[in-house]
């Protein structure tokens, strides 16, 4: 058993049919008889105090069933996945332009709309803090009562300043990145119904339906089972459905109604209300030896948080992991902020807080090597961490390491191979070609100290086929299928052959987040550890009905039989059969498996999270062109290269990294949710530029397999690292195309070509 | 309270349509393929502002859609689509840049319902075919139940989001005289990337040249960076008489960047947009005197 069948195919996503037909349905899609439409009345103001809340005008409106304020919540009102510091309707106080002070139900959406204009809210301005390190201030006005600083991390070991000293080349910049948006395809939406016993389920985009199952029953005052959570694989998430969206509006007004409610967040209200990923100052200051081997790394962080603090902490600490990147860095000074302000509200995105000090210190690497004559490859390579290494947080790295083998392989790809023969052919005398390449390490799970399990049933279904159920949703990203190849492979069966359940509360176990690079290996080892056991039930059932002795039992494809039977004799029984004995003797063939993960050596003293164990790789290169004259860049190929451990479905690898270089890209050259004093000022996607189809390069992706031990048939998370390196590869690369420096990120057409001015 | 959703008449003659017009002016406005009114609706709405009353929806209106030629004028009736001007060959043959101009509109959908006449009736001053038919010296159709007058189209634009049709007059066709195969012509385009961009900045140009390469027209029109749409005369007269060569190019294009500083003053975005101007009309002159200079 557990031979690589499935495991390591290009098997089509099992829910491929159900999205080309529209049988998977959108959470806007979704329809119940006597519905009624929710809506969200956001704050007038970035920072107020709330007077007065009058909503007798909007009750008596037709169409109008209820209208609910924080009066109307009837257990905790709050919400946030480590600190639950977000009202869920604000009682006193609005601290962005997406605070929810009240809630409407309304027999049409429209009606539901008007009636949240004829509620009337008095307020009282306060001055708005929309710079993090003015924030930072004492004398600064205060976005919550306990001060703007929500997360304070300083990690030191060794002695920087001495390292300083001695070092040949010491670089220091300040780095800028922007307020990159999920722009995931379906906005925060769904729908809520309530039985007669007052079950409530709730219908949503989610990555963790139990979480949310417990932050809705907390804020309802009810017991957690009474809650169902379904989550949807159609309309991505990438961090943004982490934290509550519209769940808890939508359990309180269908607990108050006692109607099927639907909710549906307009794109403008999904940007200004959305979570996004943080803004960052990086001061980083970076030292080598003239012998290029790295000595040091101080780095000052500022994340601004927005209003609530989310996951805002955590993100800082992984920007504080992550800082030191893939190097052997035996001196650092790591320090990180997470800031409030009334900047809308950043938390977890893709990546979380890696994006952006790798941004930032793969710059920095190319700064040193170039400074130092060095091939930067090569120099990546000399001071790359191995297996056994201790890392800059001082933990040791015990698992698998692939940095070396993606830069091998980057080494032998084309646009890097042929850099100086492609760089040597602009398509236009004004136009530069540049060749840039960054890696990456990205902690997969979440890290010492957390709770971090997986959990899985399956079941033999009277066919004879099996239900595997893991709680990690699909959220389009394409666990389900990986999870059924794993299945397959450790029951020996087909593909076919296994029904996936995911992301319902009432029919998985937790087996926690689809976040953090953790789904394909959490559930994976679930299921593995689920199988183990089913496989036991079936050699009992099977062994009771031929009349043999257990240790006889042998597995075999779609069944078991008789080890020591003669080939062609009927002492074999399909899966088939032996759900149908099952069924006869009226038992139930359902095992549960379960696994917690791995962690580091040692944690980290107050900051939970860090550090990681297990770690993805990958090196990314990216050719470039800039128009010198205009400051456009244009990203002509792009090669990425991933070590998943063990590529459980290289066609899902490639649709992921191709997926993240292009987020990659767009957060290099394009993205930024502008918000000036507290105001969106792209609200839309009119406004907020993405890549399309004919902005994206063309994508090679190369994937290397170190095998990480731990890992269901050796694999580890990639869904992150993908759209991590190809940033600075592609600034590194209009360096090398133009020799100007990117610092602040995105890089647009105007940025680059002052750049260039300054430059000349 | 949100206001009421607008009326939608469909009158079925050009009579109809100017009476309803004119009875409603303020109140009505006209709807074509609806890719700018809808959204304007749709963020107006959001605003608390008013709606129009009524929209008038004017596609069963004879005789507004398609390209065809006659005697070397080249017609498009209102209602032609941005797809079907790309994709005419009429248009690729005797206004190349106008085809250009209408495949660089937004995506295939909005290509798709998206009508010339409505481009330009919306006045965006980032239209994309604006700065292509005013260096076609396009002349544009009003009708109303009156009678007919033909203006140029720099003429029909009073301001951004402005023009000077009066209420019960409806753009029925634009019409300009078909390039002679001697003519070059170029439009170009700076987005913020390579689909669904609104225009930060484009530049239109037209040259015809004589047997000895001199020029002996020239037309030159910056797009997305002037209050209103108009050729810059000062850099066409730069051109014309001369043989093109990179110092009389190069100054023509300034040119072009210089007048768009003279009529919008300097702002924050001048220093960018300044020379980025001048970087695209050297371009799209290039491109229209045959040399490839992407």
């Amino acid at each position: 058993m557990d031979e690589s069948r499935w495991v390591g195919a290009r098997v089509a996503r099992i829910d491929a049919e159900d999205k080309v037909t529209g049988r998977l349905k959108f959470m806007s899609d979704l329809s119940f008889p006597d519905m009624l439409w929710g809506a969200v009345l956001r704050s007038a103001y970035p920072h107020a105090l709330i007077k007065k809340i009058d909503t007798s005008k909007a009750e008596a409106m037709d169409g109008v069933v209820a209208v609910l304020t924080h009066r109307d919540v009837p257990g905790l009102n709050g919400f946030g996945i480590v600190v639950p510091d977000q009202p869920v309707l604000c009682a006193d106080k609005v601290r962005y332009m997406g605070d929810a002070v009240a809630l409407v139900a309304a027999t049409t959406k429209e009606g539901a709309r008007e009636a949240l204009q004829a509620i009337d809210v008095e307020y009282e301005p306060l001055p708005v803090v929309d710079d993090p390190e003015e924030a930072m201030l004492e004398s600064s006005p205060r976005v919550h009562a306990d001060g703007n600083i929500h997360h304070h991390i300083k990690v030191e070991r060794g002695d920087v300043d001495a390292a300083f000293r001695d070092a040949a080349v010491v670089v220091e910049n300040t780095y800028y990145t922007p307020r990159q948006m999920h722009a995931f395809m379906e906005t925060e939406s769904g729908v809520a119904t309530i039985d007669e016993d007052g079950n409530i389920t709730v219908w949503c985009g989610s990555q963790h339906p139990f979480r949310d199952q417990l932050q809705i029953a907390r804020a309802l005052g009810m017991n957690p089972r009474k809650i169902q959570v379904v989550s949807t694989p159609a309309g991505g998430a990438f961090g943004g459905k982490d934290e509550i969206t519209v769940q808890i509006y939508l359990a309180l007004l269908a607990l108050r109604t006692g109607r099927p409610v639907k909710i549906v967040l307009s794109r403008e209200e999904s940007v200004v209300a959305g979570m996004k990923r943080h803004p960052m100052k990086i001061r980083m200051k970076t030292a080598a030896a003239a012998d290029g081997t790295l000595l040091a790394n101080e780095v000052r962080v500022v994340g601004d948080t927005g209003a609530y603090a989310s996951l805002g902490g955590p993100v800082v600490n992984l920007a504080i992991e992550h800082s030191c990147g893939v190097y052997r860095m035996p001196n650092v000074r790591l320090e990180g902020f997470c800031v409030y302000t009334n900047n809308g509200l950043a938390g977890a995105f893709r990546g979380f807080g890696a994006n952006q000090v790798v941004f930032a210190l793969e710059t920095q690497i190319d700064m040193i090597a170039e400074r130092l004559g060095m091939d930067k490859l090569e120099f990546r390579r000399k001071n790359a961490l191995r297996q056994g290494d201790v890392a800059a947080l001082g933990h040791t790295m015990t698992a698998s390491v692939g940095t070396i083998a993606t830069l091998d392989a980057a080494s032998r790809c084309e646009i890097w191979a042929r850099r100086e023969e492609l760089k040597a052919m602009p398509s236009a005398p004004h136009k530069k070609r540049g060749i840039g390449i960054a890696t990456e390490l990205h902690g997969c799970g979440l890290g010492v100290g957390l709770p971090d399990y997986g959990a899985a049933t399956i079941e033999l279904l009277p066919g004879g086929r099996f239900a595997v159920g893991v709680s990690c949703p699909e959220i389009g990203q394409g666990n389900t299928t990986a999870f059924a190849q794993m299945a397959a492979d450790s029951l020996g069966c087909s593909v076919g052959d296994i029904v996936m359940v995911s992301g319902d509360s009432r029919h998985t176990l937790d087996s926690g987040t689809s976040t953090a690079s953790r789904s394909v290996y959490t559930g994976g080892n679930a299921i593995r550890s689920a199988a183990a056991r089913m496989r036991e039930i079936l050699a009992d059932v099977a062994a009771e009905a031929l009349g043999a002795a257990r240790e006889e039992i042998a597995f075999g494809r779609g069944g078991v039989e008789v080890r020591s039977c003669p080939a062609g004799a009927a002492r074999r029984l399909s899966y088939r059969e032996i759900a149908r004995i099952g069924e006869g003797k009226g038992r139930h063939l359902k095992a549960e498996g379960d696994f917690i993960w791995p962690v580091a050596d040692r944690g980290l003293e107050g900051y939970f999270g860090l550090p990681h164990l297990i770690y993805s790789y990958i090196t990314q290169v990216a050719l470039v062109e800039v128009d010198t004259l205009t400051g456009e860049v244009e990203v002509l190929r792009a090669v990425s290269i991933p070590d998943p451990g063990r590529a459980i479905n290289p066609a899902g690898i490639e649709a992921q990294s191709e997926g993240g270089v292009v987020m990659g890209m767009g957060y290099a050259l394009m993205e930024d949710t502008v918000i000036e004093h507290g105001i969106t000022k792209t609200p839309n996607f009119s406004t907020y530029i993405i890549p399309t189809a004919l902005d994206a390069p063309e994508i090679e992706t190369i994937i290397v397999e170190e095998p990480e031990p731990s890992g269901p048939f050796g694999a580890k998370g990639i869904g992150e690292a993908v759209c991590v390196p190809i940033t600075p590869a592609i600034t590194n690369a209009i360096h090398d195309a133009t020799g100007v420096w990117i610092t602040h990120i995105p890089a647009t057409a105007e940025r680059v070509y002052m750049a260039l001015k300054e430059h000349a | 309270m949100s206001p009421r959703k607008p009326g939608y008449v469909v009158p079925e003659t050009l009579a109809e349509a100017s009476e309803f017009l004119r009875e409603h002016a303020e109140d009505a406005r006209i709807i074509a393929g609806g890719t700018d009114v809808l959204v304007q609706l749709r963020r107006r709405g959001r605003a608390g502002g008013e709606h129009p009353r009524w929209l008038v929806d004017i596609s069963r209106i004879p005789g507004l859609a398609g390209v065809s030629t006659d005697s070397g004028t080249i017609s498009i009736g209102a209602m032609t689509t941005h797809e079907e001007i790309a994709r005419s060959p009429i248009i690729r043959k005797g206004g190349p840049l106008l085809a250009e101009a209408c495949a660089s509109v937004g995506s295939p959908q909005i290509r798709a319902r998206g009508t010339i006449g409505g481009n330009i009736m919306n006045a965006s001053p980032a239209a994309d075919t604006i700065a292509a038919l005013a260096v076609l010296s396009t002349r544009v159709r009003l009708s109303d139940r009156m009678g007919t007058r033909d203006i140029l189209i720099t003429d029909v634009f009073v301001g951004p989001y402005k023009t000077s049709a009066q209420p019960g007059e409806v753009l029925m066709e634009v019409y300009f005289d078909a390039l002679a195969p001697t003519c070059g012509s170029a439009f170009v385009k700076l987005g913020r990337r390579e689909a669904l961009a609104i225009a930060r900045l484009s530049c239109a140009v037209v040259i015809e040249r004589d047997d000895a390469g001199r020029v002996t027209r020239a037309a030159i029109a910056p797009g997305a960076c002037l209050p209103m749409p108009a050729r810059v005369e000062s850099a066409e007269e730069m051109l014309v008489g001369k043989v093109p060569d990179e110092a009389a190019v190069d100054a023509a294009a300034r040119e072009v960047a210089e007048e768009m500083v003279r009529r919008t003053g300097v702002r924050w975005s001048t220093d960018y947009k300044r020379p980025a101007v001048e970087a695209i009309t050297r371009r799209a002159i290039w491109r229209a005197l045959g040399v490839n200079v992407e």
